[in-house]
């Protein structure tokens, strides 16, 4: 009820401000005549992201997602319209503008054929989410169903993104958006946050199948997405609107690896539904690699030995089931969920190659219940609200128990008395990771949007040693709660531009317990529980303008901070020290960038390019603590990336499509003098480029497509897809003459698809060979990832 | 000041910097009198993370600068020890708890530092040139663990030519666990010393004020005894060596009483000091005993360098610590002073013409060079108000003076030095 109350309030605040903006606005407009246009398809379905012209006027304008377009012409009067969308014949019409008569009602045609423009062309079909302010990529996922890909390696060829993998399936991956990675990056599903899933359920075990659509957010991150990203999120959306779907698929490839996917959903006439969504994946990972496989009893290296993985067995199961409502009066949206899942995955080597082990694994699981309630024009139109909230129980064990070193001979010698390969360990721990989200949207008008957001996390680790019980460490509170709440408005000037302002609140609460020993008394060892707080604003701005339909410019500046995941101030019980006195990193960010898309009878450009600039105060950096033979954080470093990102796609009829894009980023050590020293002494890595991070990067793609090839409803076609990155140094550039220095090779790697598709898309059949030329592939130094394999994919597809 | 440390956090990096680059056996120099060509090797370390060590030539320790920037041959990380036998340079990559690669280095004609070849050994945590061996240990780390490894590696094989464990637990017999932190090679036998602790965790213990020296026989790693005596602590720490052999076969054990008790404090039951086995005996000599805590009024030997004819050089300090440290920092409490103390007299004299205590931010510890002539050379990193010097010194027992020699450009922090012959 105080909800209800509190929203009734921000109701009248939000009128306030309304009130005062429209005010301004309509005092520059006298004597211009409003025209409200609606575009539909023949289906009465809106027509989001058409682009409407006025030659003799020089307007244009396009669509939102109700098919609303507004211009404002000069006097009244008979003007031409052109009306174009994609994957619909354009419309050329004439309407009769006076000042009685200014709303009108288009029907645009589906394109005769059987595959739109949209597949031909990639991701236009998102070109809504595309032409925000924001320097975003959305990826139309469902073009890519039918191949091979999990969401991770879609978001690998996306212009600013880079996926490090230490592997093969299952492998540790680390995504960078602008330069940055790990933690920094933000994921979310339909919006909400998914950190801390756990093993069981992340992006690069998710087939793409998933997702109707993927936006990458690069930089700017806009306030709907409640986070404190830093560099960039990605949302991945899944499709709400089918109601009575089967999509199932199975893929079958090299190294023994399965995987399969079903999603299937029942909707009522009464609007009760369920729906299930499972996958799973198995692979043994047993790919070839070129080692310096050593004998262990003798330590005498073979060098160049090409050998099979042994120990890298992955597999992974998780399904989520939602039960509930839509479409009722009283919610478009209200379901119960539950995701459950567990994972197993070996552990072949440590951070080089030579390290190699034979019985290192981690498992896990996942079990978490989740409630979504979703509402359209709540208690007024425009006002949309969504809640969300789940709550994981999910473990995580890593367990080293085994006493004995292996080599790539598959050779082992057992040692006596108790040990691990590594640190002897069973680790178990539940990181009981909680999230609320509480999202409010109110289209006052057409033209004045605002944005309400919180989302609160809570995490409160508990775990232990199981063969190494610890009564004092193993009962150390490692608790942390998030709350950021978010409140953004849009000004859409119906010609041509729109800016959107945002502030974001971030709030951390974190709680521990410091065993501190005082040097100056060295026998006083204390264990002080202590709390800390930490509060953050945060601010940024978007805009873009459209000089013309086909030529967007878009800016957007945010003043940003990332507070310190808990798994920074706590480690992560393996591998990781936590550092309790850490800093939440802070970066102002800018981009700059255009699109243009030119159409000229069967021909397609689009060219894009953006600049990015970041600064980073305060990053966390992981060094390596030798006493602890663990990672160690700090807020070691000042960074700065100035940046470009670009792309260029090409389009012909609906016969072939090609694409290239290309990344740049400078990022810089901006420390200025030694961190690990008193005094001011110069750090000897000032204005270096930061090391072991790929700084130039890019993907080209090609596409055929035949159509009707065995009878009217199937279609054939062959892809082509490069990946390219530049070498990079695992180090600072200055140490050690060049001739010595340790380099991540540059990757080239050339893949081929087909896909075969019979009865408008019910059968799908995908064949895809990767790294044709069975190149030697790296991400990291040293692991070396898999070579030339060869997938196969089966895919069946109904909906009603 | 209120100086506080968390302690599960690690503010500090370890230097890794294993064995002891001087002449390793008394009766390697007897070849002296006709030194043989090669060049100094000294490593460096430049940025303060993310970055590798570096592995440098000089033809002198005394003149001269090096350049650091852009030269030298980059090393797999930061964690790395070297070692100097037969002719060859050995280059350990500290592999955490898992086996780790070793890249060894000759010098060609042209006395350039080349590669030559690579194994693989597992990680140690402990290690030291015994004859044509180098012998490594891996110690019971973990509170469950109880078998310590040692590995035998041949340096004209360059290959494992022995592995065994030991019992930790059983060795030091009172509950906790032996860690060995030397070994050092007397005759047939070897001499280990190793510290009573509850574990690698916390290196703890409940008898900080009892010494371990575990006698072996050579290369047959039987255990002939352990040695004790209680009139000093602990025997050095982890990563830290503080045995040493003279000229005459003479073995002198440092008790440096760095093992705090288990409520983290260092006990004062006993003073640091110099004991000596005499040569040709396994016992200690109870007439030799030097008082380090009254002759330098109260303060700790951080490290310890044996010059020869009978001069140890050690590096002093205000506070205990029982980690290895990288950057002194202030956790030593005011920075390092140098010291000269005689075995065969027993004097004690503070050294002059070295940086000030708490200029010096990173000397080469353990990982010096001498001829074993009264004099060593030591790397020191400094800060000359607020520049940096890296440099070069050279320690002269008799008079306890130190001089700058071979310079550097500043950049690079210079953490060990050898000596590399041309190959036979």
């Amino acid at each position: 009820m105080a909800d209800l109350v509190c929203m009734m309030q921000l109701k009248k605040l939000y009128c306030i401000i309304a009130m005062m903006l429209f005010g301004m606005c309509s005092s520059a407009q006298s004597g211009h005549i409003p025209v409200i246009g609606f575009v539909h398809d023949e289906g009465r379905n809106p027509v989001a992201s058409a682009t409407i012209r006025c030659a003799e006027q020089n307007l244009s304008a396009s669509t939102d997602a109700n098919g609303r377009f507004e211009l404002l012409f000069s006097g009244e009067g008979a003007f031409s319209l052109e009306i174009s969308a994609v994957g619909y014949d354009a419309l050329k019409t004439q309407i009769n503008v006076t000042k009685e008569k200014h709303e009108f009602f288009f029907t645009l045609q589906k394109e005769n054929a059987l595959l739109d423009s949209v597949a031909v062309f990639g991701y236009s079909a998102t070109q809504l989410t595309n032409r925000q302010a924001y320097n975003v990529t959305a990826i139309d996922a469902q073009k890519l169903h039918n191949t091979t890909l999990d969401i991770a390696h879609v978001l690998d060829r996306v212009p600013g993104a880079r996926l490090r993998e230490t592997g093969g399936i299952g492998s540790d991956f680390d995504l960078s958006l602008n330069g940055f990675s790990g933690k920094r990056i933000k994921y979310f599903i339909d919006g909400v946050p998914i950190d801390y899933l756990g093993a069981a359920f992340q992006i690069n075990n998710v087939p793409v199948n998933f997702a109707k659509r993927i936006e990458i957010y690069k930089g700017v991150i806009p306030v709907w997405l409640g986070s404190d990203a830093l560099g960039g999120a990605v949302n991945i959306v899944t499709d709400q609107d089918m109601r009575n779907y089967l999509d199932l698929s199975y893929f079958y490839g090299s190294f023994n690896t399965h995987r399969s996917y079903i999603n299937t959903g029942y909707t009522a006439k009464n609007g009760f539904t369920v729906r299930l969504n499972a996958f799973q994946n198995y692979s043994d990972n047993n790919y070839k690699v070129t080692v310096d496989a050593a004998d262990i009893r003798t330590g005498k290296y073979y060098p160049d030995t090409t050998i099979r993985r042994f120990h890298d067995k992955y597999h992974n199961e998780t399904a989520i089931a939602q039960l509930g409502f839509v479409d009722k009066k009283w919610a478009d949206q209200l379901l119960a969920g539950i995701t459950v899942g567990k994972y197993y995955k070996e552990i072949q080597t440590g951070a080089r190659l030579t390290t190699v082990f034979g019985a290192l694994h981690n498992k896990g699981n996942i079990l978490m219940p989740a409630l979504v309630y979703k509402k359209n024009d709540l208690f007024t139109k425009g006002l949309n609200a969504s809640l969300n909230a789940n709550y994981n129980f999910g473990e995580e064990q890593s367990i080293d128990t085994v006493h004995a070193r292996y080599n790539w001979l598959r050779d082992s010698i057992n040692y006596r008395g108790k040990g691990g390969e590594r640190a002897y360990q069973w680790y178990q721990y539940k990181n009981n990771t909680a999230n609320a989200s509480a999202s409010f949207t109110y289209q006052v008008s057409n033209r004045h949007f605002f944005a309400l957001n919180n989302v609160y996390s809570h995490f409160d680790r508990k775990g232990s040693n199981i063969v190494s019980p610890h009564a004092m460490l193993d009962n150390i509170p490692q608790q942390s709660n998030k709350n950021i709440s978010g409140l953004g408005y849009q000004y859409k000037h119906p010609n041509n531009w729109d800016i959107s302002v945002f502030g974001k609140y971030l709030y951390q609460q974190a709680r521990t317990t410091l065993i501190e020993t005082d040097f100056t008394r060295p026998g006083d060892t204390t264990y002080n529980r202590v709390t800390k707080n930490i509060n953050r604003f945060g601010y940024g701005a978007a805009g873009t303008y459209f000089i013309t339909p086909d030529l967007q410019w878009k800016l957007s500046y945010e003043n940003t901070y990332r507070l310190p995941e808990s798994e920074d101030l706590f480690g992560d019980v393996t591998n990781k020290d936590g550092n309790w006195n850490l800093k939440p990193e802070s970066s102002r960010n800018f981009n700059l960038g255009f699109n243009y898309t030119h159409q000229s009878g069967m021909h397609r450009l689009y060219v894009s390019a953006t600049g990015v600039y970041a600064y980073v105060n305060d990053y966390i950096y992981y060094t390596f603590n030798g006493y602890t033979n663990k990672l160690y954080p700090e807020n070691l470093l000042k960074v700065s990336n100035l940046g470009i990102e670009s792309e260029v796609r090409y389009a012909f009829k609906q016969l072939l499509s090609a694409g290239v894009n290309l990344t740049y980023q400078n990022i810089r050590d901006r420390q200025k003098y030694r961190t690990d020293m008193q005094g001011n002494i110069p750090s000897n890595t000032y204005k270096e480029r930061i090391p072991n991070v790929p700084y130039l990067f890019g993907n080209a793609d090609a596409t055929l497509y035949f159509n009707k090839i065995l009878n009217g409803s199937d279609r054939l076609s062959i892809g082509y897809n490069l990946l390219y990155v530049h070498e990079f140094y695992l180090y600072w550039a200055n140490e050690g003459a060049a001739s010595t220095k340790r380099v991540i090779p540059e990757q080239l790697a050339h893949d081929v698809n087909l896909v075969y598709t019979l009865k408008d898309g019910k059968y799908n059949i995908a064949f895809e060979c990767k790294d044709i030329t069975d190149k030697r592939l790296y991400d990291n130094y040293s692991l070396q990832k898999p070579g030339r394999s060869f997938n196969i994919k089966l895919r069946y597809f109904i909906r009603k | 000041m209120k100086q506080k440390k968390l302690f599960a956090a690690g503010l500090i990096t370890l230097l890794f910097l294993g064995a002891c680059s001087k002449d390793d056996t008394p009766d390697n120099t007897n070849n002296e009198d006709k030194p043989k060509d090669g060049v100094f090797v000294i490593t460096g370390r430049a940025s303060a993370f993310a970055g590798s060590d570096v592995i440098y030539t000089a033809n002198s320790l005394d003149t001269g600068t090096l350049i650091t920037t852009g030269t030298g041959i980059e090393q797999d990380g930061s964690t790395f020890n070297y070692s100097v036998n037969n002719g060859s340079l050995f280059s350990f990559k500290f592999g955490q708890s898992a086996a780790g690669s070793v890249d060894i280095y000759g010098l060609d004609a042209s006395k350039k530092l080349v590669k030559s070849s690579s194994f693989q050994t597992e990680t140690m945590t402990c290690f030291a040139n015994v004859g044509d061996d180098i012998l490594t240990f891996k110690n019971a780390w973990q509170p469950e663990e109880q078998f310590t490894q040692w590995f035998r590696i041949n340096a004209k094989t360059k290959q494992i030519v022995a592995q065994g464990e030991i019992n930790a637990e059983a060795l030091v017999g009172n509950g906790e666990k032996a860690f060995f932190t030397d070994v050092k090679k007397v005759n047939d036998k070897v001499f280990a010393s190793f510290i009573s602790v509850q574990s690698g965790l916390t290196f703890r213990s409940a008898y900080p004020d009892s010494n371990y020296v575990a006698i072996y026989k050579y290369p047959e790693m039987t255990l002939e005894k352990v040695v004790r005596d209680g009139r000093t602590g602990s025997i050095g720490a982890y990563w830290y060596n503080a045995t040493d052999v003279d000229e005459d076969g003479n073995y002198y054990a440092f008790g440096t009483k760095l093992t705090p008790d288990l409520s983290g404090k260092y006990s004062t039951v006993t003073p640091a000091g110099i004991m000596k086995i005499k040569s040709g005996t396994t016992e200690y000599d109870k007439t030799f005993f030097i008082n380090l805590t009254s002759a330098s009024g109260g303060q700790y030997v951080w490290r310890k360098n044996y010059l020869g004819k009978g001069y140890f050089l050690l590096s002093m300090c205000p506070k205990a610590y029982q980690y290895p440290l990288m950057y002194l920092a202030g956790l030593l409490g005011g920075g390092v002073k140098f010291a000269i103390v005689n075995v065969n007299d027993g004097s004690f004299k503070w050294v002059t013409g070295a940086p000030a205590a708490t200029s010096i931010q990173l000397t080469t510890g353990d990982y010096y060079y001498t001829k074993l002539d009264g004099t060593g050379y030591v790397g020191i990193y400094s800060n000359e108000n607020n520049t940096q010097v890296s440099a070069v010194y050279k320690f002269d027992g008799a008079s306890a003076t130190a001089t700058m020699g071979l310079k550097t450009d500043g950049k690079a922090a210079i953490t060990t030095i050898n000596w590399l012959p041309i190959a036979d």
